[in-house]
């Protein structure tokens, strides 16, 4: 009696666990979409946070650059340009790192537009560079190719002790 | 195992299709592979099934006047109880395939006098064999004659086992047992080509042919012989030409005719098809069929934990994968968060826009830095100046702005102008019709050209 009585419980017990089997089998069933959907859009997350690592490892590559030649300074726009320009510093702005951004107006008034490209590589070429971010030529009307070149230029360079 | 005539044949299965003949022979000298087979059985690792006799059974077939085949069931007995010749307190029945047909219920009844059962156990005991199911010689010999040839729904087959101690008739339609019959003519004495002997034997035929109306006009009739004596060409032929089978009637011979019976208990012993009848029942029955019921039902449950534990591990594992494959992405955009916007406080789920919003605010430290290793607008500007100097344009105005450009000018034509667009467009610039400005006194082309950086170039 107590032999069969533990045969049915054997088989209960099989019942139950074939039971919580296919409980599990649904559940999963049920689940897996959501959970492959989820991965899906986490790769994507992935791949696009790998894209946004590319460009940040190239800005710190950028920054890096400055960095190894921290204690040069830009070069004097007025010695570039001579007495025919016109310098005005427009601002200074503390980035991060404890360097600063300068801007800089160059005016040149008569001048032939070629001069002013001459100026404008000589300026780009120094190390640490000016850049020219904006630019005006008004040709004047007595001659061609000629007349008022305006322009912007700015410069970095390392004035804090920052990282 | 068929036992009859002091001979016995035994036939082992462990399938459906594989059967293999133990033993052939005389009882008393039955070899140990017998011996071995009914220690099997009483272990509960086999099944022992013999028949019982059509001669020391009856079958019938029973119509109740029902629709229903649980009323129907009530008075069965009653119906049974008319037609046997003795109580039906003495005897062990059944009732089989019971059907709706028609308006009445129709159902095959087996019985068999309870003490030609105790009888025919002890038999076999005697024989070494404890049975574990006491089948009927009839409806075993149709069914495995069935399994043999496939019938026709509407041909009659007549089953004709010519045994060594007695003849067996068993009739059928389709798939329909109608009827058992037993003749007391020995294959010993049709042999000996008795005449009395084969003539008794064929009015038994035509008699049952007669009694169960098979005999119609276009009625397709089976003739299939089985049993020690089917192997006998020359006695077939005799018999089949003293029933004046004429050239309609199929003729059959079964396989191994000799072990065919043994055969048919064995399959009717694994698979309980229809028909299936065990006379053996109550405190009779054998404790060996009650291990082995017990060892299939731990083997069912061994079986479906097993499957239950699979399916959980088959589940649990896929699952671990899907949540370890989760994390692990997690984890590498995690990484990538942090090697992206250093010191943000990333929280998950919100990562990329985490960081996006990190990088816009410190796109101003930034972009000073990288805007220098960009192409620079200087190149731009030597550029303009050389095409308008080859196609002799006069630039006027000009305004050059990270994001947008203007150009103000005169050339000898129209087409002229077009040709300061290609250099706004090798760097980016999204260059706008020419527009024609008013004449001056020097007759060339005034014009404007504005370009803009498009958003995906900014």
């Amino acid at each position: 009696m107590a032999q069969s009585r533990f045969k049915y419980a054997g088989l209960w017990l099989a019942a139950a666990m074939l039971a919580a089997g296919l409980l599990y089998s649904a559940h999963t069933v049920r689940i897996t979409p959501r959970r492959i959907r989820s991965i899906r859009q986490k790769q994507d997350v992935l791949l696009q946070m790998h894209d946004l690592q590319k460009i940040a490892l190239a800005e710190q590559a950028a920054v890096r650059r400055f960095e190894d030649d921290a204690s040069a300074r830009p070069c004097s726009l007025k010695e570039l340009a001579g007495r025919r320009a016109d310098i005005r510093q427009r601002e200074s702005v503390q980035l991060a790192g404890g360097w600063t951004l300068y801007r800089t107006e160059v005016v040149f008034n008569d001048t032939p537009f070629d001069a002013a490209g001459d100026f404008i590589a000589a300026a780009e070429a120094c190390r640490p560079p000016w850049r020219v971010t904006e630019c005006q030529f008004s040709a004047s009307p007595r001659a061609p190719a000629a007349g008022t070149v305006t322009l912007m230029l700015e410069a970095l360079e390392k004035t804090g002790g920052g990282q | 195992m068929d036992l009859a005539g002091g001979r016995a044949v035994v036939v082992r299965s462990a399938s459906n299709r594989r059967f293999e003949t133990v033993y052939n022979g005389p009882v008393g000298e039955m070899g140990p592979a017998v011996a071995a087979a009914a220690t099997a059985v009483s272990r509960g690792r086999a099944l022992a099934s013999g028949c019982q006799s059509v001669a020391a059974s009856l079958t019938r077939v029973l119509k109740a006047p029902f629709a229903s085949v649980k009323k129907a069931g009530r008075v069965l007995p009653s119906l049974l109880d008319i037609q046997l010749p003795f109580p039906l307190e003495t005897c062990i029945y059944r009732f089989l395939d019971v059907r709706r047909s028609g308006d009445h219920v129709r159902a095959l009844a087996l019985a068999a006098q309870d003490e030609a059962v105790r009888r025919r156990m002890r038999q076999h005991e005697e024989a070494g064999m404890i049975l574990t199911s006491l089948d009927h010689e009839g409806l075993a010999l149709w069914t495995e004659s069935l399994e043999d040839y496939p019938i026709e729904p509407d041909a009659v087959r007549m089953v004709v086992s010519l045994g060594c101690e007695n003849t067996v008739l068993v009739a059928g339609r389709g798939l329909s047992f109608e009827s058992a019959h037993h003749c007391p003519v020995s294959l010993d004495r049709l042999r000996s080509g008795e005449t009395a002997a084969a003539d008794d034997l064929v009015r038994r035929m035509r008699h049952v042919l007669q009694a169960g109306q098979f005999l119609q006009a276009g009625q397709k009739i089976q003739w299939a012989w089985t049993g020690a004596g089917a192997a006998d060409e020359a006695l077939r032929s005799r018999l089949e030409s003293l029933l004046e089978l004429g050239p309609e009637v199929i003729r059959l011979v079964h396989r191994e005719p000799e072990t065919m019976l043994a055969r048919a208990l064995s399959r009717r012993a694994i698979r309980e098809g229809n028909y299936a009848v065990n006379l053996i029942a109550g405190d009779r029955a054998n404790p060996a069929l009650e291990k082995l019921r017990l060892r299939r039902l731990r083997g069912a449950a061994v079986f479906y934990f097993a499957l239950g534990l699979l399916l959980t591990g088959v589940n649990a594992g896929w699952n671990a994968w899907l949540a370890t494959k989760e994390a692990e992405i997690s984890r590498r955009i995690g990484r990538a968060a942090e090697a992206i916007a250093p010191g943000t406080r990333i929280y998950p789920g919100q990562e990329f826009l985490l960081v996006s919003r990190a990088r816009e605010a410190n796109a101003p430290n930034v972009s000073p830095f990288t805007r220098v290793f960009k192409p620079s607008p200087a190149m731009l500007l030597r550029e303009l100046l050389d095409a308008a100097a080859a196609a002799d344009i006069t630039i006027s105005k000009l305004s050059l702005r990270p994001d947008a450009a203007t150009v103000t000018g005169a050339s000898e034509t129209w087409a002229g102008c077009e040709k300061l667009s290609p250099v706004f467009t090798t760097y980016g610039f999204m260059v706008s019709e020419p527009q024609r400005e008013d004449a001056g006194a020097d007759e060339r082309v005034h014009f404007s050209l504005s370009a803009g950086v498009s958003d995906g170039a900014k």
